[in-house]
């Protein structure tokens, strides 16, 4: 039987079609690949095949790591953009190493790194984004003991379509608009139903929690973590009074760090106020 | 016996050197054949420099299939498939 194998860019084939000759059926091979394997690699001798550890090229800095940091950052794709406040990224002994960006994409990247100059890593990058022809590199800093992540940038394109991300390892900020319903109240028989809102986290310990349909209730504070996805907040100004104080809690979650849930109450100018939220 | 397994890795060293293409890729797809269907999991290709192809179908079941290649373009080879059993190319 003839046909082609087509083996693209060479590092992994992408479609194998063989039949027998005209009027015979009996023969046939009919095989899409989708991607490099991710099992024990049948054959040892692809030197670009990331998953065999033991050829020339294999990274001779044998790293072994997952580390979920939190940070800034900014993801590029497809004309849209979005902040990064978490990458996930995972180093195989077997060269490979794998970034997932929570509540942003469902894909991972996955690329192959290269030997360490001092602390950072160089990476090639071959699969992504659920793109058949991936191609990229990037930089990874990592600390003095190799097993967390300082900042990391990722570039290149996913079939022809460019993509950069970047990401600078830090304290926990949060920046998001957010759709639900909950109630906002100042004083008595003041009661709003609100539909969405914007929450702000910043990396100095300061909030701002606003109402953005339904109310524009404007709350700003300080906040602290208590622990993971629990954000204790106080309150320490309502835009347009004079002197509010009170405190409230803010719910994340913990995997991607989106707003789940707030409530927020106290005193502002001698009246109550409250302002609670969940998430849709 | 040390001079042969010096000759041995020398030889598989250059088998490596001059390979075409040779990789383990995931995906689906089938493999007809008299004694019934395979489904794929898992092709592996080895495509050498003396126009050879080694092509390992995993699966329902596990295939080794052997053959030639004679023209490659833009990462597109002409392969002639032959069954492992019998060494002939099914018509």
């Amino acid at each position: 039987m003839t046909g082609q194998i087509d083996v693209g860019n060479g590092t992994y084939v992408r479609r194998i079609n063989v039949a027998s000759a005209e009027g015979n059926f009996r023969w046939n091979i009919s095989f899409v690949g989708t991607r490099e394997s991710t099992g024990n690699p049948t054959n040892p001798t692809n030197p670009t095949n990331p998953t065999n550890p033991n050829l020339p090229g294999a990274p001779i800095d044998v790293l072994r790591f997952t580390d979920a940091p939190r940070g800034n950052g900014d993801w590029q794709y497809l004309g849209s953009r979005a902040s990064l406040n978490r990458v996930t990224v995972d180093a195989q002994r077997d060269g490979r190493i794998s970034f997932e960006f929570p509540g942003i994409s469902r894909f991972k990247i996955v690329a192959r790194y290269s030997r360490l100059r001092g602390d950072t890593l160089p990476v090639e990058i071959y699969e992504g984004f659920g793109a058949r022809d991936v191609r990229g590199t990037g930089v990874v800093s990592l600390t003095r003991d190799h097993t967390k992540v300082l900042r990391l940038t990722l570039n290149g394109t996913a079939d022809g379509q460019r993509f950069n991300i970047s990401f600078i390892q830090g304290r926990l900020a949060i920046n998001q608009n957010v759709q639900g319903s909950g109630t906002a109240e100042v004083g008595r028989n003041n009661r709003q139903r609100v539909y969405a809102a914007q929450v702000i986290l910043d990396q100095q310990g300061l909030f701002t929690i606003r109402g953005t349909d339904g109310s524009n209730l404007h709350v700003n504070g300080t906040w602290t973590e208590d622990r993971a996805g629990v954000i204790t907040l106080s309150v320490t100004d309502i835009r347009g009074r004079r002197v509010s104080y009170g405190r409230g809690t803010l719910n994340l979650d913990t995997r991607t760090d989106q707003v789940r849930s707030f409530s927020l109450s106290g005193t502002t100018d001698g009246e109550s106020f409250f302002f609670d939220f969940t998430v849709r | 016996m040390k001079k042969l397994l010096v000759l041995a890795a020398a030889l598989a060293a250059s088998a490596l050197s001059f390979g075409q293409h040779a990789s383990t890729t995931d995906g689906s797809g089938t493999y007809q054949n008299p004694d019934g269907n395979v489904s794929i999991r898992r092709a592996t290709v080895i495509l050498n420099e003396n126009r050879q192809l080694q092509l390992t179908l995993e699966g329902s079941r596990r295939v080794s299939l052997f053959g030639t290649w004679s023209r490659s373009e833009n990462g597109r080879y002409e392969v002639s498939v032959k069954t492992a059993q019998n060494n002939s190319t099914p018509r």
